[in-house]
């Protein structure tokens, strides 16, 4: 079955002038790199522009794709790359483009029941982390990669993906939560009270 | 007081190895801020991990599809004569036909003529709302001596090119004269390389100036997705003068 196929050989066949392969190739994967590109974009439009542009500037580049690194590890960093390159075109700050119109609500720990509702919090929250941070949650907590692929995929030492990670974690939830990020709070007592205020 | 900030991560994930771990839990110990900072990232974690999948919007990888489909017939034309792939060198032969004859009436024109009629228009399977000048106009390889192009010029172009009929004059310093046609042709070949041109897919403009300081030619596209569909998508590939590589390229959705 062509489904099956492993994505090397499929990047073998498009390279040698496959056009099945490399369909076969766009339609496994489309899903994680649009995704990706949409919770770093934060706007649908922007997701799929960068999806197409990942989309083809990997076709152009499909030859060049050596097989030292995993096909998906190398896709996402084209996609990583395509988001930079976006964001920093537009030089403007991305938002749902279904919230946009909606006043930032700093609720208590969003223990709201619609999830829907929760997400969107999430998507804008994680919108208000620092780019070089919110890359690699998602990589990480959303799309479930290992550290060392983030590593590969954003081209940092796996340390500094912990630290990275540790770091955008907890801006996220305070972006959550309504309160300004800070680095390092003087302590402050026990976890209750955070969440009380 | 050092915190094990590099640990923190690995200790919500559950990681750790158990003297990592343990170490950490000495520090929590006495630390209330990495306490806090434990909570508000396992909280964070939790949330991220429940956000949904989306669905890709259908189409959207349609013209990339389309696409390979093109570059497809490119290598193909490259390698004809080396081997006996008639069809694809046939296939190839008509594109470089169709390169060529979108590039070589439009050359000799007097500078400024995009918004004049042309024989193209007639052949133009797909028309955006705005853009009949640009498509229908003699295409000029345009000498620009003075303008250097980088990522930020090209996004301007793309979006004076997607927005409006003409282009916007202050991208770059205006074309000094006409090319030769075989300069024209040269150009035309030369964009034609990286990615291939289908017949449904228009040259709306072709520019000769640097990117990066490098020695350029910009090829302007009108794309569509296929299947007559109209045109969606303003595409410009900038590749080198010295060996037709590809420099940049920008897009810019209709």
């Amino acid at each position: 079955m062509p489904s099956e196929e492993r994505d090397e050989d499929l990047v073998r066949r498009a390279v040698d002038g496959d056009r099945a392969a490399f369909r076969i190739i766009v339609e496994r994967h489309e899903r994680r790199v649009y995704n990706l590109a949409l919770r770093m974009t934060g706007r649908e439009e922007d997701a799929r522009d960068a999806t197409q542009d990942a989309f083809l500037m990997a076709l152009r580049k499909l030859a060049s794709f050596r097989g030292e690194a995993a096909f998906t590890t190398w896709l996402h960093r084209v996609t990583v790359n395509t988001c930079y390159d976006l964001l920093r075109k537009r030089s403007r700050t991305p938002l749902l483009s279904t919230a946009e119109d909606r006043e930032p609500e700093p609720p208590a720990w969003p223990d709201h029941a619609d999830a829907t509702d929760l997400s969107i919090d999430v998507q804008r929250a994680l919108l208000a982390v620092p780019e070089d941070y919110r890359v690699v949650m998602i990589l990480h907590d959303v799309q479930d990669l290992p550290y060392e692929d983030v590593a590969a995929i954003v081209g940092i030492p796996v340390g500094t993906v912990k630290s990275r990670l540790h770091r955008g974690r907890v801006a996220l939830a305070r972006a959550l939560r309504g309160r300004p990020e800070r680095e390092r709070p003087e302590p402050a007592g026990p976890s209750d009270e955070a969440r009380s205020r | 007081m050092t915190h094990p900030e590099e640990h923190l991560s690995g200790y919500v994930d559950g990681t750790l190895a158990t003297d990592e771990r343990a170490e950490v839990d000495a520090h929590l110990a006495t630390c209330a801020t990495c306490r806090e900072e434990i909570e508000l990232a396992t909280r964070a974690v939790t949330m991220l991990r429940e956000l949904p999948e989306v669905p890709v919007p259908f189409g959207t990888t349609r013209s990339v599809i389309a696409e390979a489909g093109k570059a497809r017939t490119s290598r193909a034309r490259r390698s004809w004569g080396g081997r006996t792939q008639w069809a694809a060198g046939l296939a190839a032969a008509a594109v470089l036909v169709a390169v060529v004859a979108v590039a070589l009436p439009r050359v000799g024109r007097e500078a400024g003529t995009e918004s004049a009629g042309g024989a193209g228009a007639a052949a133009s399977p797909a028309r955006a709302p705005g853009m009949e000048a640009a498509t229908s106009g003699a295409v000029h390889l345009e000498l620009q001596p003075n303008a250097d192009y980088d990522a930020a010029k090209l996004e301007r172009l793309a979006d004076a090119s997607a927005h409006r009929a003409g282009f916007d004059a202050t991208l770059a310093a205006p074309s000094v004269k006409d090319a030769s046609a075989a300069q024209a042709e040269g150009a035309a070949s030369c964009l034609a390389k990286p990615g291939g041109l289908s017949g449904e897919d228009r040259l709306v403009r072709l520019i000769q100036a640097t990117f990066q300081g490098r020695p350029a030619y910009l090829g302007v596209y009108l794309e569509n997705p296929g299947s007559g569909q109209p045109a969606d998508r303003i595409v410009i590939w900038v590749v080198a003068r010295r060996d037709c590589s590809i420099l940049s390229f920008s897009s810019k959705r209709l």
